[in-house]
């Protein structure tokens, strides 16, 4: 029967060689494909039978080439790139609203403000002086407001985006836990599911993006996923993320579990980066334009109610309402009646400017970071701190995508596919299965010479 | 390193990207002759623009007080000057009226012009500048008003000893008017004694009245003096305030522009780093197994 096993095996080698290039078609099919995992077929010899003579070729399966520590590696990093990403995306537009460097910026409004009160020292008799310190006022209360507002606003648009974050977090839980349903199902059958595995890392890269997260696989092949101790995905079922709103916090959302209502302990990631910039980074610029704001109300309003009006009788006059940044604006009263503009200093001496001269000091002033510094050392350092964070949060991010750029070639170089070496695979195996078909044909020959004889 | 296709795309898009990015950056920089365009392009130098500027600013004002005070100085030495004039007339008048050759009719002629004269002082006391009286003190409205306009005797000051003080440095203010009560209440009293002299021709008075005016005469070159030595000083002050507006911007130029010949050769260098990497892009991606296998 020796002629029978040289069939056998020239069969098996057929199905071998056609297998391994099916194998080959799939890897160039997928050459292009996001997280695919190129997949190699295991040919192995079969054991001989009775007679010694080895029984050709078989397939043991086909296995996918994937490193898991470098896919650990990637989440790791993942979370930390997208939280400063998302920091220094907003700290950039916190600089913009600031627009410093610059002869049109509040550095600039709050020194012409000093300035005309000075302008009008020198002339308290006259009203185009008066008028534009009121002018100045307002320019400076309106550029307080503006800036306010649109910190305001940077920190409703991270709410917004945390709002689609949190959408996207659940999403790709609800498929995570779908695809180890799929997985366990598949593997069930022998099969080691390598596409669904890759769909199935794709959605969980994703995920480390969004947030830190702890991954844990199981001998089954399903994956468990935990955010902030606490399951996210477990088995083939998950839990998901609810946004509620915080009457304590501006009605911003705050994140909590839908199957109890705890709080969601979210620390990095894109989620963790926008609830950092939307509850410190933004409100921390926002304080300090608040602090400063309400010095210079304060103080240009003791000064200016301690000068006299142009009358040199009325005194006391606030020249500022308001107490913060998003509030200032300069007093009706005085929009209404420039004489109340305090420019004298004494009673009943409208050519005097001291009073005026009082508030342009103020200028040189140090009541700020407990009286060591003036407004405008005060502005200039939180210009400075806010620069600092944004090139921090800037290289922080740009270290991150660099290290993450260099695991993914690792990984590449571990999972991608090669053409020049599919092709040579294509050539070896091409080479086998025509090899296969002349072992065939040569036995056949040998075959039907022998039916020959005994025909 | 094994490499995959895919992989080997994207390393060659990313140092594209790179190469476009780095080129981008010194392309704005020269365009814009700046090297700060947002504080954290350079935080710490930034601080240190952002002070500069706010400190040139201030210099403007100064200056502008500065160029302000020197005309409220001028005019206030216009004045001096005219009532100068006036009182040396008047000093030649009393020389003229203490001669025996002169009649009572002659002394009344000469009052006549004194009374001009006095006019004259009055309207010199009620100079303004701006507005401002400028021997008023804190005080607007005329300094000085007449008892009788027609045939004045005494004169109410209006004014008070207030110092107009210009500020033209930090903590440095200097004062841009004379105290007028001072200075044209013995004028204005020697004149009308000369005045009155003339008028009852008596020949003590007029004495009397002509060392008044003598005394008077030293006391407006004293107040000459003293607008000329402040002038002098507001000048120095000028020049100081040109001096740090000078160093401020170079300050600010300093920190804030770009050293250009640097700059066009970074350009030029990373010009060509991009031209590499699209080259080496063009070459790697067209070479495949495939165009050997047949």
């Amino acid at each position: 029967m020796t002629i029978s096993i040289g069939l056998n095996s020239a069969v098996r080698a057929l199905l071998a060689q056609q297998q391994a290039m099916d194998v080959v078609a799939h890897n160039v099919a997928n050459v292009n494909t996001p997280g695919y995992s190129r997949q190699r077929v295991h040919l192995a010899a079969v054991a001989p039978g009775d007679t010694g003579v080895g029984n050709g070729v078989e397939m043991l399966g086909i296995e996918r080439i994937r490193d898991l520590f470098v896919d650990f590696q990637i989440r790791a990093q993942s979370h930390t790139a997208g939280e400063f990403q998302a920091r220094s995306d907003s700290l950039r537009l916190a600089e913009l609203a600031f627009g410093e460097p610059s002869d049109s910026g509040l550095r600039s409004i709050m020194g012409q403000f000093f300035n005309t009160w000075r302008d009008l020292a020198n002339a308290p008799g006259q009203s185009a002086a008066r008028s534009a310190v009121v002018q100045a006022g307002q320019t400076l209360a309106f550029a307080a407001n503006r800036i306010a507002t649109s910190l305001g606003d940077l920190r409703e648009d991270a709410n917004t985006r945390i709002a689609a974050a949190t959408g996207e977090v659940n999403d790709l839980a609800t498929q995570i836990a779908r695809l180890n349903a799929r997985i366990i199902e598949v593997r069930g059958t022998g099969d080691p599911a390598s596409d669904l595995t890759d769909q199935r890392d794709n959605a969980l890269d994703r995920l480390s993006q969004l947030t830190d997260l702890r991954v844990m696989q199981h001998e089954d092949g399903h994956v468990d996923v935990f955010v902030g101790g606490r399951a996210l995905v477990s088995g083939i079922s998950s839990n998901s993320i609810a946004l509620e709103r915080n009457p304590a916090n501006e009605n911003f959302y705050d994140l909590t579990w839908t199957s109890d209502g705890a709080a969601v302990q979210v620390s990095s990631g894109e989620l963790g980066g926008l609830i950092h910039q939307r509850d410190t980074d933004i409100p921390a610029r926002l304080a300090d334009l608040n602090t400063l704001i309400a010095q210079v109300i304060e103080d240009v309003n003791t000064a200016h109610a301690a000068g006299y009006g142009l009358d040199g009788v009325t005194t006391g006059t606030a020249f500022f309402t308001g107490t913060d940044a998003s509030t200032v604006a300069v007093s009706a009263a005085v929009q209404a009646d420039l004489s109340l503009v305090a420019a004298g200093a004494a009673a009943g001496a409208p050519g005097d400017g001291g009073g005026a001269l009082a508030i342009a000091d103020l200028q040189s002033a140090t009541n700020l970071t407990g009286g060591s510094e003036t407004f405008d050392a005060f502005f200039n350092g939180m210009i400075t701190r806010l620069g600092v964070a944004v090139r921090d949060a800037d290289n922080t991010a740009a270290a991150q995508g660099a290290t993450i750029a260099h695991l993914s070639q690792l990984r590449a170089s571990v999972s991608g596919v090669n053409l020049d070496e599919e092709m040579v695979n294509l050539v070896q195996y091409q080479k086998g299965y025509e090899a296969a078909s002349r072992v065939i044909q040569t036995i056949n020959q040998m075959l039907d010479e022998l039916m020959r004889v005994l025909g | 390193m094994r490499i995959s296709n895919r992989s080997s795309a994207d390393r060659l898009l990313q140092h594209i990207h790179t190469a476009t990015t780095r080129l981008n950056e010194t392309q704005e920089r020269v365009a814009s002759g700046r090297r700060i365009n947002r504080p954290s392009d350079d935080p710490f130098a930034t601080a240190r623009t952002l002070a500069a500027r706010t400190r040139l600013d201030l210099i403007g004002q100064r200056s502008r007080t500065v160029d302000l005070a020197n005309t409220e100085l001028s005019a206030t030495e216009s004045s001096l000057v005219a009532l100068g004039n006036v009182m040396t007339r008047a000093q030649e008048l009393a020389v003229q009226a203490d001669s025996s050759a002169i009649d009572s009719s002659g002394r009344l002629q000469i009052a006549t012009e004194v009374s001009e004269l006095l006019n004259e002082a009055l309207s010199i006391a009620n100079t303004t500048h701006a507005g401002r009286a400028l021997f008023g003190g804190h005080q607007t409205g005329n300094a000085f008003t007449p008892d009788v306009p027609a045939n004045p005797t005494t004169f109410a000051f209006n004014g008070d000893q207030g110092q107009v003080l210009r500020e033209i440095g930090e903590g440095e203010r200097i004062p841009v008017n004379i105290e007028g009560e001072a200075l044209f209440d013995g004028v204005f009293a020697s004149l009308v004694a000369f005045r009155d002299a003339l008028m009852s021709n008596d020949r003590t008075a007029l004495n009397a009245a002509a060392g008044d005016i003598g005394f008077e005469i030293e006391g407006v070159l004293t107040a000459r003096g003293e607008v000329g030595a402040r002038m002098r000083r507001l000048g120095l002050a000028g020049l100081r305030l040109e001096d740090d507006d000078l160093a401020l911007r170079t300050e600010i130029a300093g920190l804030e522009e770009i050293d250009i010949t640097a700059e066009v050769v970074e350009l030029q260098m990373r010009d060509s780093a991009f031209q590499a990497a699209l080259s080496a892009t063009s070459r790697s991606l067209g070479v495949s197994l495939l165009d050997f296998l047949r």
